[in-house]
């Protein structure tokens, strides 16, 4: 699980899309089974991101990073990394969408992240999931 | 920005190894190979914007508090389209 494996802080050298700016983010959990965690920016706390752990969400999801992206990362193999998605959330519709297609990779001792971008894999940008009580 | 005309087969060099060449010309349309060592990332433009786009729409409203407890409802299997 990521809040034992990783920093409280994550660091993104290279920004996010769409948030090229910003680099340093916090992994806010309400409790430690929430299946969702917030990454909040150090830099813009009003700036947030919805993430999950994908594989009991998306059961069938089977990622396949990119070399380079891995390269960038510093990582070696799938042991050395945390894979998050991030999510958009309607509380009162109990709907998740995912975003399958660019999953946020963290090197799990460094706390260093990057947005991998999965080229031609079919996994939906947004993947819906229906939450349960 | 640099303009070249190239014909179909033929080449640029960018750096030391990366090549990109025309594969096929159509009317509207060009496919392209490109040649790259594999720490080299290559991603059509379009799909980095929608990504950022996506990230845009997640990062407005999040509610935190409103999520405690939710847990995952039996989903169905996703299969990548290929």
């Amino acid at each position: 699980m990521i809040e034992q494996q990783s920093p409280p802080t994550i660091n993104t050298p290279d920004g996010l899309p769409g948030f090229a700016d910003l680099r340093s983010w916090e992994l806010e959990r309400s409790d430690p089974d929430a299946i969702f965690a917030l990454l909040r920016s150090v830099e813009r706390p009003g700036i947030g991101l919805l993430v999950a752990e994908p594989w009991a969400l998306a059961p069938g999801y089977e990622p396949d990073l990119p070399d380079p992206d891995l390269c960038a990362l510093g990582a070696q193999d799938a042991n050395d990394v945390a894979v998050l998605v991030v999510a958009n959330f309607d509380v009162e519709r109990r709907q998740a969408w995912l975003n399958l297609a660019a999953p946020i990779v963290v090197h799990v001792r460094t706390g260093n992240a990057r947005q991998m971008i999965l080229d031609r894999q079919g996994w939906p940008l947004r993947h819906p999931v229906t939450l349960g009580a | 920005m640099l303009v070249l005309t190239r014909r179909v087969g033929e080449t640029i060099k960018v750096g030391d190894d990366i090549e990109i060449e025309v594969l096929e010309v159509r009317p509207g349309i060009v496919r392209i190979g490109v040649r790259a060592p594999k720490s080299v990332r290559v991603l059509r433009s379009e799909l980095v914007a929608e990504v950022a786009s996506a990230n845009a729409e997640a990062a407005s409203a999040v509610d935190l508090a409103a999520l405690a407890g939710l847990r995952p409802a039996p989903s169905p299997v996703v299969r990548a389209k290929r």
